[in-house]
């Protein structure tokens, strides 16, 4: 009975903030500025198209919403059942995966055969062919924002550092690339960008850090942004060596080498997806050691409580500059990798947009789990792709629904998609505002990695 | 002295003039953020487009009395009804968008640590941003009576050669949209600053953001005195929006990105927390930027001079001009 009352609560609650948002958003859902031929100013008007468009849209919206309302009868129904489903599929699971190289192994796979897709046609029509490299342009992007997000969760996830500029170091990484690639510089290639890409990230990763060692939380999030900001203005006005608002291009001869893999036209596309494919591999390898290692766990300790890190001697100064340095390095590569892809960099393509595109995939995969931050990275790039490229009419609702996926997790699941347990305690607060049973203290000091 | 530096300082009278309109624009959106950060302890991210939102919300309902042939060109309803009725609007709209992003972004996580908030915060700023891109389209929206020419009438021209013979010749001018913004910005914070010292809701307000716990033991009714506070916030950030879209003649749904980070940049300059340090903030930034941008081939870098003033106000003086209340978190 009383579990009935708190579900017709929870609904009428629910039902009642909708027709809140629904009433406030009304002025400027239905009225439009609009200017006949002959006008010089703007009139008001009712949006027609708009109403009859959700008009039709109803049975759709209907048609969702009963298989909601259906989906979340059925999970109340027969939640114990679902539960026990999940623990069998749960234990088969880790039997499967019961040593370390099978777990790995398991996780790769499905990236592995993603990434080697490309490679397995060897002579396809000229159609296919363009499909084909259209698919390896969206795997190579997913690899690319895959390394940032892997990179982004060092700091974001596992320091609990929240960087919002990140597409700094990115662009760093890829100005970087682009410049010496210029033909007045000698048009070097990746040999030189490569080790330039790291020691610019770096170094810029290093000036983020240093004086925001003081800093927390909102703060540090905003003069990370404001650094992103002030780099992004700094790379237009210095028009000279960034060709300004025009951005550079690299001419072929700095571009990546050429893999002779196969015959056809792929066999740029496929090279740098080689490359880009090494790069995520090597960040994951790397990132996930040194999750595991000393410096993983003083990150987590900074994490969670920096003060009583301190005070157990753990140096949070140093690790900190530490998850700004290697987040920073993993970006520049990524940046490098970008360029080598596109053959062109500009400062529109690293606006706040791509900032907000990675912070949502490291939130969505839920923070602080590379395995996190990679899916997070194939379901938002699909996203952005699919919302461009096949329903361009939509592009436009792309950031509308990040927007609405970073409120939605952070009220709802706060710890993402593959979050644990135990982050999402962290990320509600829990432990503050209702102490646990008696029991549970020990408990979760006990499952605490 | 070199000639750059000559014409710098006949047009500085000007600038300063400019600087503080701006700045008191600045000053009105970064009570917003203040007000809020001095309750709840986070940086409302989507302040910026509340404010965007009253810029688009004033053009609407201007846009609506003309259609309906009540006011602008030629209607029965004077230039001052219109404005006045349009800012009235714009307050309605922003404070009842203001009061439903603090219920669905914020009071579910009212508890958790800074980092839920804080992400939530931003995907609000995104949400509200690209919802007006994807409502109301992606160009600039006009102002639909043309101000310019009707308030511009009235020049005050001010000579600087009392100065001293070393200044060169300049003049100020001062426009009565000027006069108008400067008027209405400071009359709305004199507004404020009744309305938190001397009335009851005000007082509680004080109370909710001393001690969130001792207020609610006292009987303040904590979420409303939150609701009213990012209520209080969205009806200035409204009314700044309105000034400035008249200013501007025209509004764009990015709006609020920049203006937000430089009201931001105001309310951690004057102190973040602190409701007379953002009026302060918001005249020192406005200032500056205007100064920067009189220098030749300044105005390129006038946003980068914001950023620099909030990176070095944050790492040198994290308390503000006249901050006291921020402790841990600097």
């Amino acid at each position: 009975m009383s579990a009935d009352r708190g579900i017709r609560d929870r609904a009428l609650h629910a039902a009642r903030l909708v027709l809140l948002v629904l009433l406030v958003s009304s002025p400027l859902v239905w009225l439009k500025l609009e200017r006949a031929g002959d006008e010089t100013r703007d009139r008001l008007a009712f949006n027609w198209e708009r109403a009859s468009g959700l008009l039709h849209a109803l049975p759709w919206i209907l048609l969702v919403l009963g298989a909601g309302a259906a989906l979340g009868f059925f999970l109340s129904r027969f939640k114990g059942a679902i539960a026990s489903a999940g623990d069998r599929v749960r234990q088969e699971a880790r039997k499967l995966a019961a040593t370390r190289p099978r777990r790995a192994a398991l996780v790769a796979l499905p990236f592995v055969l993603l990434v080697l897709f490309p490679f397995l046609p060897p002579h396809l029509s000229k159609e296919s062919q363009l499909s084909v490299q259209n698919y390896t342009n969206v795997v190579v992007f997913i690899t690319i924002y895959a390394t940032l997000a892997v990179g982004l969760n060092i700091t974001v996830g596992q320091a609990g550092l929240l960087v919002l500029g990140y597409a700094a170091f990115y662009e760093i990484g890829a100005y970087s690339y682009a410049i010496i690639a210029q033909p007045e510089r000698g048009e070097h290639g990746l040999v030189l960008a490569i080790p330039l890409a790291i020691v610019a990230s770096a170094t810029l990763g290093l000036v983020v850090g240093l004086p925001s060692l003081r800093l927390r939380g909102d703060y540090l999030a905003l003069v990370t942004l404001g650094f992103g900001e002030t780099l992004r203005y700094v790379i237009r006005n210095l028009e000279d060596l960034t060709g300004g608002e025009m951005g550079l291009s690299i001419p072929d001869r700095a571009k990546p080498p050429t893999l002779m893999l196969s015959s056809y036209a792929l066999d740029r596309q496929l090279s740098v997806l080689v490359g880009t494919s090494i790069l995520l591999a090597l960040c994951i390898s790397t990132t996930a050691r040194i999750q595991r290692s000393r410096v993983g766990r003083a990150w987590l300790a900074i994490r969670e409580d920096e003060l009583a890190a301190n005070c157990m001697g753990i140096a949070s100064r140093y690790y900190k500059l530490l998850a700004f340095v290697l987040s920073a390095i993993w970006a520049g590569l990524a940046g490098v990798a970008y360029a080598g892809q596109v053959g062109f960099v500009s400062p529109k393509s690293f606006e706040f947009d791509e900032s907000i595109l990675i912070l949502s995939m490291v939130v969505l995969g839920g923070m602080g789990r590379i395995g996190g931050a990679i899916l997070g990275a194939v379901l938002l790039y699909t996203l952005k792709w699919v919302l461009q490229d096949k329903f361009s009419e939509y592009t436009d609702y792309k950031n509308l629904v990040l927007g609405a996926i970073m409120i939605l997790l952070m009220v709802f699941r706060p710890q993402g998609l593959l979050g644990s347990a135990q982050l999402a305690q962290e990320l509600k607060g829990e432990e503050a505002s209702a102490p646990p049973p008696a029991a549970a203290p020990a408990l979760s000091q006990g499952a605490a990695p | 002295m070199s000639e750059d530096f000559q014409a710098f300082l006949s047009n500085l009278p000007q600038a300063i003039a400019n600087g503080l309109v701006r700045g008191s624009i600045y000053a009105l959106i970064a009570l917003g953020y203040t007000m809020v950060y001095g309750i709840l302890g986070m940086i409302n991210f989507a302040h910026g487009e509340i404010y965007m939102i009253g810029s688009y919300a004033g053009i609407i309902a201007v846009a609506a009395l003309s259609t309906l042939g009540l006011g602008g060109m030629g209607g029965p309803l004077s230039l001052a009804v219109v404005l006045v009725l349009s800012m009235a609007f714009a307050m309605l709209v922003s404070g009842s968008i203001g009061f439903t992003v603090e219920r669905i972004a914020y009071r579910p996580i009212r508890g958790a640590p800074v980092l839920s908030p804080l992400i939530s915060a931003i995907g609000m700023s995104i949400f509200l941003m690209h919802f007006v891109m994807v409502a109301q389209g992606k160009d600039y929206k006009q102002f639909p009576i043309p101000l310019h020419d009707k308030l511009v009438v009235t020049v005050i021209k001010i000579g600087t050669p009392s100065l001293g013979s070393w200044w060169p010749e300049g003049s100020v001018e001062l426009t009565l949209l000027d006069l108008l913004t400067l008027a209405a910005a400071f009359g709305l914070m004199v507004g404020l600053y009744v309305f938190v010292n001397k009335t009851k809701l005000g007082t509680a307000m004080r109370a909710v953001a001393q001690d969130k716990t001792m207020a609610g033991l006292l009987g303040i009714d904590i979420d409303k005195v939150i609701s009213v506070t990012f209520v209080t916030g969205a009806i200035l950030a409204a009314a700044a929006g309105v000034l400035i879209t008249i200013r501007l003649s025209q509004t764009f749904y990015t709006a609020g990105y920049i203006a937000g980070m430089m009201a931001f940049t105001s309310a951690v300059l004057g102190g973040i927390g602190n409701i007379p340090g953002a009026v302060l903030g918001g005249l020192v930034l406005g200032l500056a930027e205007d100064i920067t941008s009189t220098y030749p081939g300044g105005s390129d870098w006038k946003v980068v001079v914001s950023f620099v003033v909030l990176l070095a106000c944050l790492m040198f003086l994290p308390r503000g001009l006249l901050g006291e209340r921020v402790g841990e978190r600097a």
